[in-house]
C-alpha cells in the first residue's frame, strides 16, 4: 500500500529501521528513474538511491524533516549533478562542438534494429554534458528554467540557450531518423518486390 | 529576429516559460508564413517522443531493499509486519496546536514590537528574526536587511540639488575613479567661491560633492576626530537640523545591543520633532539611514534634480547613491565593509578615499589599513540572499557556517578539530525551505553530524 509523507514520516520517526523500509520501497524506483536521467548510469543511479536513504536513516534523530518526497529530491540531485561534475570524463558542453555526424547513430544497419525509443534515449546520452542536464531537469524532473539555474549553478539565459541546442540537435536527429526509415521502408519495399 | 531566436520561443513555449509578450511575439512569427509552423510542430513532435527517456528501466526495489538493510546493516527483523499508520487525528491535537499557534504569534508580535517601538532608541530599525525583511524608508529608499543587522533612520528630506553649493574650503580634489587608498593632501579648490562663514562652529572639516563636478571636495583637516565630520558651510537650502557631535567609532558598537547609544548627530527622540524641512545641516548631506551593521540590499531611487540619499556605516564612512541597486556588508565582526552594485553607481567615500562602484563591481574596503580592492562581483550573484536564497559554489565550510549563522541569526558550534576550510561543497538553498532544510544540504554535502539546540543553536560534530 501507498502511504502518504506524513505517515510515512511519523512511522520513520517512530521506528527508524520500519520508516526506513517503507520509505525505501515507496520511492525506490522513482528516486532511481531520476538518477539514472541525470548520470545515464544505472548502478551508479542505484548507489547515488541508496546512500540518500542511508542518509536519511542515519540522520533521523537529528533533523525534522518537512516534505519527505522533496528532501529525497533534492538530495538526488544534489548528489547526482555533483557525481556528474565529478566524473573524469565530463567535458563542459561549451568547450566542445557537438558534431551532429559524429554521434553513433547515423548508420543504417544500427537503425535497423533499434526503435524510436531507444534512438532517441541513445540521443538524449550523447548530448553535451550540460546541455543534456539542463534538458532532463527541465523536461523530465519539470524543473522552472529558474530552478534548472539555480541548480546547476549557471544564469538562466544559459539554461534558455542549453535548451535550445538541445532541442535542435533531437529535432535534427529525429528527423534524419524519419529521413533513414523512410529509405530502408523504400528498400525494403524494392527487395519485396 | 534570427531563427535561433525563435527556436528559443518555441523552447520556452514548450517547457511553459513564454510569458504574455514572448507568446505575442511566437505567434506573430507563426502567422507570418506557413514553414514556421510546420518548425513549431516538428519541434513539438521532438520534444513529445523525448517523453519516455529511461522509462522502460526498471527497477525491483523489493530486492534492493535487502542489499541496502545488508550493507548499511539496518535492522529488518520486523518488516514483514503490516505497519498501519494512524490517520485519526483527535480534536484535542488541534486545540493543542492552535494555543501553540497563539502563544508563538504573540511572542513575535512582543519581538516586533520590541525591536520597532520599545527600543531606547527609537529610530533604530533591527532585524532580530530569522529571515530578512524589507523597509521602506522614504520616498527614495527601499532596504531589505539580513537578520542580525540594525540601522538608525536618518532624517532623509526631499531636496533638490543645491548646485550653488557655497562653501569655501581648503579641499583635496580627489578624483573619484582612482583606487587611491589614502587621500593626497595637494591641490586644494575653491568649490564654488563663497565663504562659509556665519553658521561654521567648528570650522574646518568640511565634506561636500560639487554636483556638476565627478570630482569631491573634501578637506582633510580633523578627519579622524569626526567621522562624519561637521559640515559647516554655509548651506542655503533646506536642511534638517542635526546638533552633531558625531563621534561614532566601532569601539562603541554593542555587539548585538539594541540599545545604541551612539546616535551621534544628535537625533533626538522620535522624527516627529524634527522639522526635515526647516532647519539647517551640519554637513548638507540627505542621511536615509545611519549606522548600519551587518547586511543590507539598497534599491534607491531619488528623483531626478533631488539630492542622492547618504547611507552612513561608521566612522564617517558613508555611500551615496541617486540610482542604484547595491548591496552592503558591514558586520560588526568584521573589519571590511563589501559594497556590491547591482546596477547604478554609487559612491563611497571613507576618509579621504572617494571611491566609485559602478554596476557589476565589488569594492572590499578594508577599515583598518584603509585600503581598499575593486574587482567584478563574484559569479554566484551576492544578492540572491534579500530573497531568501542561500547560494554555496564550492564555499569552504567555515564560510558556509558563517552564512547560515548570519543568515538565520544563528550560533553554530563546531565541536571538531577538522579544518573547516578545506571543506568545500556545492548547493543551492532555496526560499521555500527552512533552516533545517538547510543544514541537511549541509549534511548531504559533506558527513557530519547536526544537532540543533533549541532555536537559536546547532552542534556540529565528526566532521569527515
Amino acid at each position: 500500500m501507498n502511504y502518504t509523507d506524513s505517515e510515512l514520516i511519523e512511522i520513520f520517526y517512530e521506528d527508524g529501521s520500519k520508516g526506513i523500509e517503507l520509505i525505501f520501497k515507496q520511492y525506490y524506483e522513482v528516486m532511481c528513474r531520476t538518477a539514472i536521467r541525470i548520470t545515464k548510469e544505472r548502478s551508479l543511479a542505484e548507489d547515488i538511491v541508496q546512500e540518500v536513504f542511508f542518509e536519511l536513516y542515519k540522520k533521523r534523530e537529528k533533523l525534522k524533516i518537512e516534505s519527505l518526497i522533496g528532501y529525497l529530491k533534492r538530495a538526488v540531485y544534489n548528489r547526482s549533478i555533483n557525481k556528474v561534475k565529478g566524473r573524469k570524463d565530463h567535458v563542459d558542453a561549451d568547450e566542445i562542438a557537438y558534431e551532429l555526424s559524429d554521434n553513433g547513430h547515423n548508420s543504417q544497419d544500427e537503425l535497423e534494429y533499434e526503435e524510436l525509443e531507444t534512438f532517441i534515449n541513445g540521443v538524449i546520452d550523447s548530448l553535451p554534458e550540460k546541455c543534456r542536464l539542463v534538458f532532463v531537469l527541465n523536461r523530465f524532473e519539470q524543473l522552472s528554467y529558474k530552478e534548472v539555474a539555480a541548480k546547476m549553478e549557471i544564469s538562466v539565459k544559459t539554461v534558455e540557450n542549453q535548451m535550445s541546442k538541445a532541442l535542435k540537435i533531437l529535432r535534427a536527429e529525429f528527423e534524419k531518423y524519419k529521413y533513414l526509415e523512410k529509405i530502408l521502408d523504400e528498400d525494403r519495399g524494392i527487395l519485396s518486390e | 529576429m534570427n531563427k535561433d531566436f525563435y527556436i528559443s520561443l518555441i523552447s520556452k513555449k514548450l517547457s511553459n516559460e513564454l510569458n504574455a509578450a514572448e507568446l505575442k511575439d511566437l505567434n506573430i512569427w507563426l502567422s507570418d508564413v506557413k514553414a514556421n509552423s510546420l518548425t513549431l510542430n516538428q519541434f513539438k513532435s521532438t520534444w513529445d517522443i523525448t517523453k519516455d527517456y529511461k522509462s522502460d528501466i526498471s527497477f525491483d526495489a523489493g530486492t534492493a531493499f535487502q542489499s541496502f538493510a545488508s550493507k548499511y546493516e539496518i535492522p529488518t527483523t520486523h518488516t514483514k509486519t503490516n505497519i498501519e499508520p494512524k490517520r485519526k487525528v483527535g480534536v484535542k491535537k488541534y486545540i493543542l496546536i492552535l494555543s501553540l499557534l497563539m502563544i508563538t504569534s504573540a511572542f513575535i508580535g512582543a519581538l516586533i514590537y520590541n525591536s520597532y517601538f520599545n527600543s531606547d532608541n527609537p529610530n533604530q530599525v533591527a532585524n532580530h528574526e530569522m529571515h530578512a525583511q524589507s523597509f521602506n524608508l522614504n520616498d527614495a529608499v527601499n532596504v531589505t536587511i539580513a537578520p542580525n543587522s540594525r540601522f538608525d533612520k536618518g532624517v532623509y528630506t526631499i531636496e533638490r540639488k543645491d548646485i550653488s553649493n557655497n562653501s569655501t574650503t581648503n579641499a583635496n580634489n580627489i578624483d573619484s575613479n582612482s583606487s587611491n587608498s589614502n587621500g593626497s593632501n595637494s591641490n586644494s579648490s575653491n568649490s564654488n567661491g563663497s565663504n562659509s562663514n556665519g553658521s561654521n562652529s567648528n570650522g574646518s572639516n568640511s565634506n561636500s560633492f560639487n554636483s556638476n563636478s565627478s570630482n569631491y571636495n573634501n578637506s582633510n583637516s580633523n578627519i579622524s576626530n569626526s567621522k562624519r565630520a561637521s559640515n559647516n558651510s554655509t548651506i542655503n537650502s533646506l536642511d534638517y537640523n542635526t546638533n552633531d557631535g558625531n563621534n561614532a567609532s566601532k569601539n562603541s558598537r554593542a555587539s548585538g545591543s539594541s540599545n545604541n547609544t551612539n546616535n551621534n548627530r544628535g537625533l533626538d527622540s522620535g522624527l516627529s520633532n524634527n522639522s526635515q524641512y526647516s532647519t539647517q545641516s551640519t554637513d548638507n548631506k540627505n542621511y536615509a539611514v545611519e549606522n548600519f551593521y551587518g547586511q543590507g540590499y539598497f534599491d534607491v531611487n531619488v528623483k531626478a534634480g533631488m539630492k542622492p540619499a547618504v547611507i552612513a556605516v561608521e566612522e564617517g564612512n558613508y555611500i551615496e547613491a541617486e540610482n542604484a541597486i547595491f548591496n552592503l556588508q558591514n558586520y560588526e565582526d568584521d573589519n571590511f565593509s563589501i559594497i556590491d552594485v547591482q546596477t547604478g553607481t554609487v559612491k563611497f567615500v571613507a576618509g579621504d578615499n572617494v571611491l566609485i562602484v559602478e554596476e557589476g563591481q565589488r569594492l572590499i574596503y578594508d577599515e583598518t589599513t584603509k585600503n581598499f580592492e575593486k574587482v567584478s562581483l563574484p559569479k554566484l550573484s551576492p544578492f540572491q540572499w534579500h530573497k531568501g536564497i542561500l547560494v554555496f559554489d564550492n564555499t569552504p565550510l567555515d564560510e558556509a557556517f558563517s552564512m547560515i549563522e548570519r543568515f538565520f541569526g544563528v550560533d553554530i558550534e563546531v565541536t571538531d578539530n577538522s579544518d573547516l576550510s578545506q571543506q568545500n561543497f556545492t548547493a543551492t538553498y532555496y526560499k521555500s525551505s527552512t533552516l533545517n532544510d538547510c543544514l541537511e544540504i549541509l549534511s548531504e554535502s559533506i558527513d557530519m553530524d547536526i544537532v540543533r539546540n533549541g532555536q537559536r543553536n546547532i552542534e556540529v560534530s565528526n566532521i569527515k
